[in-house]
């Protein structure tokens, strides 16, 4: 893999984290927001592997595993907690739920 | 062993700091037993010291540095000295230190004013002043051991200090020895000059170096300073009144420290002394002045402590009379066996006053045979010590080899020893009135039984060091370098006889009071008594004056001194501690006690430091100071900015609190921002 072809990869996943990232900010639905962390974490993780590979060294793909074990974990919790607080705040809008405000 | 000798005085210095400055809140219990631990454990750690001086160790006296400091020419040394003197004289004070300790931990604990704390804190620093002073090598630990006694006396003396003749009591103390001081500091300092080294053993090694009328004086000045702190004449004065503190104080204090650090510095510069034949004649005119006039002061005191007072003095006069005549070693020995009876007279006296219903007139002591066996026996037995009962007690022996060193002296040998056994004959007057009076029967008075382990502890070694001692005395003498004076026959047989006719005087002055006090009366308005009035008014008064037209002319002060009010109360501890109101000397301390009137508002200064001028000095500066320095920043701009910031401050942080909306998404944009400011950064700092 050229430094060309790494340099367009980091773009790819600084775009797939940026999307991510927008979808956070910008969708007050919590399940959405779950979706936009997904979106959000695969850019890194592209990254991770694209850098592996550029230096031919194993470890990216093992950040890569890494990153995929939190997302599935980071989901199930995630959507648990979805659950649970549709039922507690009986909306599913993320500003709605402040009452840890300063 | 020698290095021990550094950590003698801790202890007490420890007890000290603890009492004094630990602020943590202390039961009697701690605080007597803190007291006494401290006290105690300076004989403890001397004791090996001591005996492995006595086994050879001494020798080569051995001079343990403890801080050296360079000065150029010259190396600064504090270092202490393990020689025949130190030793034993530590061991003495120390030994002393620690009985009194032990017996004020009764004592005290019956007074009316039980400032337990304050009172074992200042003993337990005056026990370490004066081991650094019997201890020292040099003069600077010396110095500052002397001056640490001197403070002490002063704070002990006025122990009562709602008292304000016993306030009086210890300024005059300190006031008079501090002039004394001042001697002892400008001798000591030419000595220095002259000889380059603070060291004893170098300035003795160079005196025969330095010039005859330079020696003269530094000689002078030296033993003007020690004759201050050891009441003589003309410094005796404060003695008498430093009866104002507490008996244990005085027990102490007539003992082991402060009157005999005098003698403890004239025995240490001895050979300075020997060098200059006309300031020992002086010493020796002082002292035998002061024995003969004390001793006779004595037999006409109503006061037990009174009487001990200037008991002291005179038995002083005994050991600075055999100094002048170049017997150091009798002197110390003199000094040791003196220090354990009259610490027993004292401490017994305590204890028979106590039963007596807290007074301390010899009248008052009638029956005490009866109510306090124990005591009694033990006051006689420091008594017969003191007057110097032939063969079996320590004091003949000591006070023998007094009167012999003063016969075998030279040409004036002869008419000094006759004065000497004067002065001894009426010693042992005193000693016996006040046994005789104790011992007769006519009180009714019932006290409940006083005294425990405490208190016999200590009055039994003490009066068992008073009777056996005396069989240390010639060895005492031999081992700090002395030689027994052979005396002849007659003189020995006389001095023995002295005793016997002072206490068949005494007998005389029981069996016919009203003659005797006829003859005290008559004997108290010799004008030789009167140093104290003619101190007044030659030095006080005119003092006084000057400093009330100073005073006036500077605060346009115009009002006489108000007298300060005497708090109620106050007799009964007045009585207590034995003050005497027909005594002209309290009369004079009296007037001296007037505090300036407050009404005045030059204010604070006149009220904190009265109308003495120079010391206004001080004060004057500080007013000073802060008007045109402290004054001049106020308002402190930089403070004020400070504070304006800090008020700001809490308005920041009141607006800041609403960027916690408890949003999810403000919270990621957070986090986005931090990530793309950590990004911005690393950004930054890779790019070449």
């Amino acid at each position: 893999m050229t430094s060309t072809a790494l340099s367009g990869m980091m773009i790819v996943a600084a775009g797939l984290f940026a999307i991510g990232l927008f979808g956070v900010l910008a969708r007050r639905g919590i399940l959405f927001q779950l979706v936009a962390l997904e979106v959000a974490l695969s850019g890194p993780a592209l990254g991770f592997v694209a850098a592996g590979a550029y230096h031919a060294d194993p470890q990216g793909q093992g950040m890569f595993i890494l990153v995929l074990t939190l997302a599935a974990a980071e989901v199930a919790v995630g959507l648990a907690l979805f659950l649970r607080i549709r039922r507690v705040a009986g909306s599913d809008d993320s500003d709605a739920i402040n009452r840890l405000k300063g | 062993m020698a290095s021990m000798l550094p950590l003698v005085p801790v202890p007490a210095l420890l007890g000290f700091l603890i009492l004094a400055f630990v602020p943590v809140t202390l039961s009697r219990a701690a605080i007597m037993m803190i007291g006494v631990v401290a006290g105690g454990l300076p004989a403890l750690l001397l004791a090996p010291v001591v005996a492995s001086c006595v086994g050879g160790g001494c020798d080569a006296p051995t001079i343990v540095p403890i801080l050296s400091i360079d000065a150029g020419a010259v190396v600064a040394q504090i270092a202490m000295s393990l020689d025949p003197l130190s030793v034993v004289a530590g061991i003495t004070v120390a030994v002393v230190g620690s009985l009194v300790l032990l017996y004020s931990s009764a004592y005290m604990a019956a007074e009316p004013v039980a400032d337990l704390r304050r009172y074992f804190a200042q003993m337990n620093l005056f026990l370490a002043g004066m081991l650094a002073v019997v201890l020292a090598a040099d003069v600077l630990l010396l110095f500052l051991g002397w001056e640490i006694i001197g403070l002490c006396s002063f704070m002990l003396i006025a122990y009562y200090c709602k008292l304000p003749k016993a306030i009086a009591a210890g300024q005059k103390a300190l006031v008079t020895t501090r002039v004394a001081d001042a001697f002892l500091l400008g001798g000591l300092m030419l000595l220095f000059l002259a000889a380059g080294t603070t060291r004893f053993d170098g300035m003795l090694a160079a005196v025969p170096q330095i010039d005859a009328w330079p020696l003269a004086a530094i000689a002078g000045l030296i033993a003007l300073g020690a004759l201050g702190k050891s009441a003589q004449i003309p410094f005796h004065t404060w003695l008498p009144s430093a009866m104002a503190g507490p008996t244990p104080v005085s027990a102490l204090l007539h003992s082991a420290t402060m009157v005999a650090a005098g003698v403890i510095l004239l025995v240490r510069l001895a050979p300075l002394f020997a060098a200059t034949p006309q300031i020992a004649a002086g010493i020796v005119t002082l002292g035998i002045a002061t024995a003969a006039l004390g001793a006779l002061a004595a037999v006409i005191q109503r006061d037990v402590k009174k009487m001990l007072a200037f008991s002291t003095m005179s038995q002083i006069g005994f050991m600075v009379l055999a100094l002048g005549v170049g017997a150091p070693a009798v002197a110390l020995a003199h000094f040791a066996i003196h220090a354990a009876f009259k610490s027993l007279l004292f401490l017994s006296a305590g204890v028979l006053s106590h039963a007596a219903g807290g007074s301390t007139a010899i009248a008052a002591l009638r029956g005490s045979r009866n109510r306090q066996p124990l005591a009694f026996w033990s006051f006689a037995i420091g008594a017969a010590s003191l007057a110097g009962l032939p063969l079996v007690t320590a004091g003949w022996y000591s006070k023998e080899a007094v009167l012999a060193a003063v016969l075998t002296s030279g040409a004036w040998g002869a008419p000094l020893w006759v004065l000497a056994a004067l002065a001894a004959v009426l010693t042992a007057t005193y000693a016996f009135r006040a046994v005789l009076v104790a011992s007769s029967e006519t009180s009714d008075v019932v006290a409940p039984p006083w005294g425990g382990l405490a208190t016999l502890l200590p009055l039994f070694t003490l009066a068992f060091v008073a009777v056996a001692g005396g069989f240390a005395v010639d060895a005492l003498i031999g081992f700090a370098g002395g030689a027994p004076h052979e005396l002849p026959v007659l003189a020995t047989l006389l001095g023995a006889a002295a005793p016997i006719l002072g206490a068949a005087l005494a007998w005389q002055a029981v069996r016919d009071p009203q003659a005797f006090e006829q003859f005290a009366t008559r004997l108290r308005h010799l004008r030789a008594f009167r140093v104290d009035a003619i101190y007044y008014l030659v030095l006080v008064r005119n003092f006084r004056r000057i400093t009330k037209v100073l005073g006036a002319a500077e605060a346009g002060e115009t009002e006489d001194p108000r007298r300060v009010r005497q708090p109620a109360g106050l007799t009964s501890i007045n009585d207590s501690v034995g003050l005497v109101s027909d005594d002209p000397l309290g009369q004079t301390v009296g007037r001296a006690e007037r505090a300036p009137d407050d009404r005045d508002d030059d204010a604070a200064l006149v009220r904190f430091v009265g109308g003495d001028p120079v010391g206004r000095l001080l004060t004057r500066f500080a007013r000073f100071f802060v008007r045109d320095f402290v004054a001049r920043f106020n308002p402190d701009r930089i403070d004020q900015a400070w504070m304006r910031f800090a008020g700001a401050l809490g308005a920041v942080w009141a607006e800041a609190r609403r960027i916690q909306t408890g949003r999810l998404r403000d919270h990621s944009l957070g986090i986005a921002l931090g990530c793309a400011g950590l990004l911005l950064f690393a950004w930054g700092t890779s790019w070449r």
